[in-house]
């Protein structure tokens, strides 16, 4: 026999509103939607909540164990957490009737902590993943109750595509959550996470987010990928190099498999699709670049026979 | 913009705005509704947009041409769309 969840969810940015409108067309109930309700930017989440008519509290109530008290007197059943970054109390984790889970958009225990998408990218991997776990007062490291792993695109994923991948694949996975707890709360899957496999990824901005041309054709183009979310912004920036005084970020590249031959960082002919740039082993086409904050094609900022400095720990090299 | 222009971006806007209804499922009131700010549009929806233009139009889309003022509106996806439609140059090709 089913009965009907009442759920909070704890939501932010474009996965969140995915997350909330999938939840609206079960027959289970949204009590209240905890979403940034100010600040700078756009409040996607705010704004598709008060178009269902759901209830909107605060994101950072997460943090007040006055929530758990909040929450049990709602009968919440569930509470789910969909890109947000605020760390629930352990009165809070402890209040809803079946428990606390989080869509994460990486594979668990591998990908853990922020930007994971990027740093997939980044390290070359060829399959990822999205994990919905119980939520513990460790960030990322409960029970995992579903799993869903996929195929990466080696040559062409980029951040924002592999996000997309995420969260077509993860919203699926919390209404099946919801549908199991209606059911059977106890027949929910609890796969202990090996935290000897565990890595945890930061804040932080690989190579402090420059280009380092003497690195391989292929790192360069990884780490080009990881940082692009297509026309929106992205959290580690575009990755930058000068050339005559000048910053470029690159914005979109790819690797040719044709050995450059030349000193890494030297500009080469242009092309039909951009302008050749030498890297530790092989000519890199750089596609789009943008300078002085507007975005243009390569070949109309970069000329062959333009140096990139070469940079030491963020020094550049004479 | 040629006479010519504007009448196949007027279809093409109609045909957008066809994808937003049908394929994302987001009401889009006119040409000129800001997409982005009123939330019509955000970056998991842009992929699918980009996806539903490929098929619907023939045409390759360019990620990184794109930059935010070519998605505002469904009017300045059009002029995009009317532009690559007509052998204007994508990055990537």
């Amino acid at each position: 026999m089913s009965s009907t969840m009442r759920v909070a969810l704890v939501a932010e940015e474009a996965a969140g509103v995915e997350a909330l409108r999938a939840m609206a067309r079960t027959p289970h109930q949204i009590v209240a939607v905890l979403t940034r309700l100010g600040g700078v930017g756009p409040l996607p989440v705010a704004r598709a909540a008060r178009g269902l008519s759901i209830p909107l509290w605060p994101a950072e109530d997460v943090r007040d164990p006055a929530l758990g008290t909040k929450l049990s007197d709602s009968g919440i059943d569930l509470l789910l957490n969909v890109h947000s970054l605020y760390l629930a109390t352990e009165a809070v984790l402890r209040a809803p009737r079946v428990g606390c889970f989080n869509l994460h958009p990486g594979p668990l225990p591998e990908y853990a902590g922020l930007n994971t998408v990027s740093w997939a990218i980044l390290q070359g991997e060829r399959e990822y993943g999205v994990t919905v776990h119980r939520m513990e007062p460790r960030v990322d490291s409960g029970a995992i109750a579903y799993q869903e792993r996929f195929e990466v695109d080696c040559a062409g994923e980029t951040a924002l595509s592999l996000m997309h991948k995420c969260v077509r694949a993860g919203v699926p996975l919390l209404v099946r959550l919801l549908e199991q707890a209606a059911v059977d709360p106890a027949a929910i899957p609890a796969v202990a996470q090996d935290l000897s496999r565990r890595r945890y990824y930061g804040r932080g901005v690989p190579h402090h987010g420059r280009l380092d041309w003497r690195r391989s054709a292929g790192e360069i183009c990884n780490f080009i990928r990881a940082s692009d979310y297509g026309p929106f912004p992205s959290p580690w920036g575009r990755p930058s190099a000068t050339v005559g005084a000048r910053e470029v970020h690159v914005l979109s590249a790819s690797s040719t498999a044709e050995q450059a031959g030349v000193a890494p960082g030297t500009v080469g002919p242009t092309t039909a699709s951009g302008i050749l740039v030498a890297a530790g082993d092989e000519w890199v086409v750089v596609r789009r670049v943008m300078a002085d904050g507007v975005a243009h094609d390569a070949s109309d900022i970069l000329k062959p026979g333009d140096h990139f400095d070469l940079e030491h720990e963020g020094r550049a090299v004479s | 913009m040629q006479y010519r222009e504007v009448v196949a971006a007027n279809d093409v806007e109609v045909r957008i705005q066809r994808i937003f209804r049908e394929r994302l499922n987001v009401e889009v009131p006119s040409p000129d509704t800001e997409l982005l700010s009123t939330g019509r549009l955000d970056s998991l929806a842009f992929v699918d947009l980009v996806f539903h233009l490929e098929a619907e139009f023939g045409i390759t889309v360019a990620l990184d041409e794109l930059d935010l003022p070519q998605v505002q509106t469904i009017s300045a996806i059009a002029r995009y769309v009317v532009h690559r439609q007509a052998g204007g140059k994508a990055a990537t090709e």
